[in-house]
């Protein structure tokens, strides 16, 4: 088999595989499993959140309360952390774990708040959006 | 060589079909990172909302910034998978600044671990 055959269809290979692997590498906004183990186990928290309640302070909002019930049948307690967005301000500074506070233990089916305040108090009176995450710690 | 050639190809395609094909992400049951969403697209700032206690949801009480006075609050409550486990919505008259909305359906338990987006409007 000539050189010249041998040359084009290594170009096809890489051609080919170059279009295979990039198909599937196409980012996607959420959490992925790049440069991580595969398969970690994160047990899904044994929580629901019974109350949300956001704090004033001099025309600023500055904490939020968050009460969580668990369901579990034995004591927990849990990672809480909000991000609020009033427009254009963001309560909490990317990158950072400011806005988050652990629960103390709370028994089967008790409920525990945790007072999570804001690295950036919202001035704005418009609060429009409020994320909230649980992390079963213990 | 063409043996050489056909196990290259092979190698592409376990290579393409599994190596890359294996999907990245993962389950949105995984954790309850960003365990609720709340959208309030009303403009009275919503400060408080109790979900309740019990293992259902039958009814959700808002509390508001500023009051309301001949609105309707809609509530919208989706799952993980966007797919709506409740709606509700309650006309306020005289003015108030906190609203109880019976939910059309009560949320179950089991609806109720995968709550992920709450949405609030008013009209």
């Amino acid at each position: 088999m000539s050189f010249k055959i041998i040359l084009i269809v290594g170009v096809l290979i890489f051609a080919v595989s170059t279009v295979g692997f990039g198909n599937d590498l196409i980012g996607v906004v959420s959490f992925n499993n790049i440069g991580a183990e595969y398969d970690i186990l994160i047990p899904v928290p044994d929580a629901d959140i019974t109350n949300v309640v956001l704090t004033e302070s001099a025309s600023n909002i500055i904490s939020a309360t968050i009460t969580v019930k668990n369901t579990d049948s034995i004591s927990h307690s849990y990672n809480i952390c909000v991000i609020t967005k009033a427009g254009e301000l963001i309560s909490d500074t990317q990158g950072t774990s400011s806005d988050c506070t652990n629960t103390a233990s709370i028994s089967a089916s008790d409920t525990g708040s945790s007072v999570i305040n804001f690295e950036n108090p919202l001035s704005s009176s418009i609060v429009d959006y409020s994320g909230i995450s649980i992390q079963q710690i213990t | 060589m063409l043996g050489f050639f056909a196990l290259s190809i092979l190698g592409i395609v376990f290579f393409t079909g599994q190596g890359s094909a294996n999907t990245l992400n993962s389950s949105t049951e995984l954790n309850k990172i960003g365990a609720l969403k709340i959208l309030d697209s009303t403009d009275k700032t919503m400060m408080g909302m109790n979900l309740g206690t019990t293992d259902t949801i039958t009814s959700i009480t808002l509390t508001f910034k500023t009051s309301i006075d001949g609105s309707t609050v809609n509530i919208s409550l989706t799952d993980s998978d966007d797919l709506e486990i409740g709606v509700g919505s309650q006309f306020v008259s005289p003015a108030n600044t906190v609203v109880t909305i019976t939910l059309s359906d009560l949320i179950t338990s089991n609806e109720r671990d995968t709550l992920k987006n709450v949405s609030i409007s008013i009209s």
